[in-house]
């Protein structure tokens, strides 16, 4: 979902959140007490302490001259629709950013996604679509800062998919390119996708994926379409 | 030297950023035995819900299963707009609704729910479980009073396993469970 340099980023970031700030979130009264705060999760602001309802957030516009304008409507009218513009979304050129407005019409408004945790960070970063679009950006400045384009190409590559009523889960394997002409991709991996339908479109509820690395290689059956 | 300094400085700009909007939760410890291995992790899982009738699921059980951001989807109620997005207090509450409702009717609330087919996908430390379920009102009961399928997201923090997300959907007339996952 993101690139290698991105999530080290990433992982340095919550290490040193880690150890700025700390606290037990605020509950109800009467609420249940929270185990001890042993083993802490970062959470996107606006994913809200538990027991309050959950709020779509305001679509951020798109940068000027985006040239990604998808037909958002149609994006959930399959999950051959809504996973492809999963992968159009987040993929730009080098002087663009991803289609955030596009994308956040994918999610629940709870929806999240979940990168791989870094070695050294105490837990998983869980992100919702703002928190996201900040740990993308972070990557992308890092990657131009190391003199790389910020250019992000990601697509899909083979998926197992299994569906019953109104659930579908995708195992989604992708290559990321920093041009899409790029030869070979620079990162590997696999998006578990789980996808809901309210029975007007398909909604994204949660991305969790990891990375190919030597030690953690693609399955054969994950590897062709 | 230089650009080890600068890249150091780039990397706290950020993450002073950060900090100040990213908020920490808790969770349990990391050495429950229920985040051991994906099988323990779905047993505790079936295990923490199922209770007799007058009494509840093991709520401190499933809350240690859980990412403390964890989300239970249930079916979309046909009065609802949008799919309730719930974290285990919030099904507690659900249940113990449920629960009050089915006592005030004089019916009894017993439920034990297991798993009768699994289909797994694993990569990593990302695995997706695809775990059909039936749901009795007592155990000695013959046939299960519904059935249906979990898709279960679970993460591994390189300590143990967590369940980040449980979504699901019911048997209806309209919507049996196709033979591929009716088999363990």
């Amino acid at each position: 979902m993101i690139s290698k340099a991105a999530l080290a980023t990433g992982g340095v970031l919550l290490a040193a959140a880690a150890s700025a700030q700390f606290s037990a979130p605020t509950r109800p009264p009467g609420a249940p007490v929270a185990p001890p705060p042993v083993h802490p999760v970062f959470v996107s602001p606006s994913i809200p302490p538990p027991g309050e309802p959950f709020e779509r957030r305001t679509p951020t516009p798109l940068a000027a001259g985006n040239p990604q304008a998808g037909a958002v409507g149609a994006d959930g009218s399959s999950v051959d629709r809504i996973i492809a513009a999963l992968y159009e979304s987040v993929s730009h050129g080098p002087e663009y950013e991803p289609n955030w407005k596009r994308m956040r019409n994918l999610f629940l408004p709870a929806g999240r996604l979940i990168p791989p945790k870094r070695p050294g960070t105490e837990g998983f970063a869980v992100l919702d679509l703002d928190g996201f679009q900040d740990f993308f950006t972070k990557g992308t400045e890092a990657a131009k800062q190391r003199g790389q384009s910020g250019a992000f190409f990601e697509n899909e590559v083979a998926r197992t998919l299994d569906c019953f009523g109104n659930v579908c889960e995708a195992f989604s394997t992708y290559a990321s390119r920093r041009a899409p002409s790029d030869p070979q991709p620079f990162a590997r991996g696999i998006n578990s996708i789980q996808l809901v339908n309210d029975g007007q479109r398909w909604w994204i509820a949660s991305v969790a994926w990891d990375t190919e690395r030597t030690d953690n290689s693609i399955p054969a059956r994950y590897d062709k379409k | 030297m230089k650009t080890t300094l600068s890249a150091a400085v780039l990397l706290l700009a950020a993450a002073v950023t950060l900090a100040q909007t990213s908020v920490p939760r808790s969770a349990p410890p990391p050495t429950n035995p229920d985040g051991a291995s994906v099988d323990a992790i779905l047993n505790a899982l079936y295990e923490s819900v199922s209770h007799p009738d007058g009494a509840e699921p093991n709520w401190s059980r499933m809350r240690g299963i859980f990412l403390p951001v964890g989300m239970l989807i249930p079916p979309k109620r046909a009065n609802e707009d949008m799919f309730t997005v719930l974290d285990v207090d919030q099904f507690r509450e659900r249940v113990q609704k449920a629960q009050a409702a089915a006592k005030q009717k004089g019916e009894p609330f017993g439920f034990f729910e297991k798993e009768v087919a699994r289909k797994l996908d694993c990569f990593g430390n990302v695995c997706q479980a695809f775990s059909t379920y039936e749901a009795r009102k007592a155990q000695a009961d013959e046939k299960p009073f519904v059935r249906g399928i979990n898709s279960i997201q679970m993460l591994n923090d390189g300590q143990r396993w967590w369940v980040a997300s449980v979504v699901w959907d019911t048997e209806r007339p309209n919507n049996p469970i196709p033979a591929q996952y009716e088999k363990k």
